[in-house]
């Protein structure tokens, strides 16, 4: 019993700042290797995770559609990670626009 | 005069075998496979629930012409609308390929499909507003002329097109928890340079729940 509880103490203790969201995973820290199939993030705990990237990857810059070749090293991330495939679907960075509110009044 | 009695005998009592044993073989199913949401319709249902869905729209109401006229802002306000409204079984992109969409008898169409797009503005105004009978498509809009569901009507036509940034923005305008709204004011906050983001001792129900794997060193 005693060691089962430490093997899963170990397990979320190495988890990392990733958390569920829409059926999917998000990855948040900053930039430390970047190629065209991976992503690796240092997390704020001093921790790094490496995520797959395909050519369906999206790069959100401040709400904007931008390429790979925009993101630097170094640059502060949130990874949208596909909780089946567990691919990047996005990976967003510089400061998130103010989202647009829903005006169906009548359908509240 | 007889032979003709005998025949409406023999044709009424087929007749009759037909639908005693159409009815027994349906009910045996029943009895074998239940009632499962999960189930796909079957081809006799899905004929039936099209005809039926066709008929239960009025002829003026499916004539009607969109008052609304397309532009910009009004087809960001119906994506918006959309994603808050109908996403959670349609999809932001129409597929209707969601946990709850998947889980309904009968499956939302695909309406980036022409099963959806051939119908004319007025008949998808018509289902929006007052609902399907009988399927998980509730009536929506207050009485009178629901101009938010005729630019929804707008946003349909326009789900063939949709484009991955439209997606991404859909994505923050879904319905959430509470704790998904904390994590998304969490994840700006950092993105605009605030340390003050919880650290990965954090440690959620929700990422414990997570078994991906990402590598992690």
């Amino acid at each position: 019993m005693k060691r089962t509880l430490s093997a899963a103490a170990l397990f979320f203790a190495s988890v990392g700042v990733i958390y569920a969201h829409g059926g999917n995973e998000h990855v948040r820290g900053t930039v430390k290797e970047l190629t065209a199939t991976a992503i690796t993030v240092q997390t704020t705990g001093a921790k790094t995770a490496t995520i797959t990237l395909n050519d369906k990857t999206m790069f959100m810059k401040s709400g904007k559609h931008v390429t790979m070749s925009d993101l630097k090293l170094g640059e502060r991330v949130v990874v949208d990670v596909d909780a089946k495939d567990h691919v990047a679907e996005s990976v967003t960075f510089g400061v998130a626009p103010a989202t647009p509110k829903s005006q169906g009044q009548a359908h509240k | 005069m007889v032979n003709a009695k005998s025949a409406v005998v023999v044709t009424t009592g087929l007749t009759a075998a037909v639908v005693i044993l159409t009815v027994a073989i349906f009910g045996a199913g029943l009895m074998r496979h239940g009632l499962s949401a999960r189930d796909e319709p079957s081809a006799l249902e899905r004929t039936i629930a099209r005809m039926a869905r066709s008929a239960a729209v009025p002829h003026d109401a499916s004539r009607l012409p969109n008052p609304v006229t397309p532009s910009d802002a009004v087809l960001a306000e119906a994506r918006a609308h959309f994603a808050d409204h109908c996403a959670t079984c349609h999809a932001n992109d129409g597929s209707g390929q969601t946990p709850i969409g998947q889980g309904l008898y009968p499956k939302p169409p695909d309406m980036r499909l022409a099963t959806t797009q051939r119908m004319s503005d007025g008949e998808l105004y018509y289902t929006i507003h007052n609902g399907i009978r009988l399927t998980g498509m509730p009536a929506f809009g207050e009485g009178g002329n629901d101009i938010d569901s005729w630019k929804l009507v707008i946003f349909i036509r326009h789900l063939p097109n949709v484009s991955a940034e439209e997606l991404v923005e859909m994505k923050s305008l879904n319905p959430k928890s509470q704790g998904e709204l904390e994590e998304e004011r969490e994840e700006r906050e950092f993105l605009a340079g605030s340390d003050d983001a919880k650290s990965d001792d954090h440690d959620s129900e929700r990422t414990r729940a997570s078994t991906h794997p990402i590598h992690r060193h």
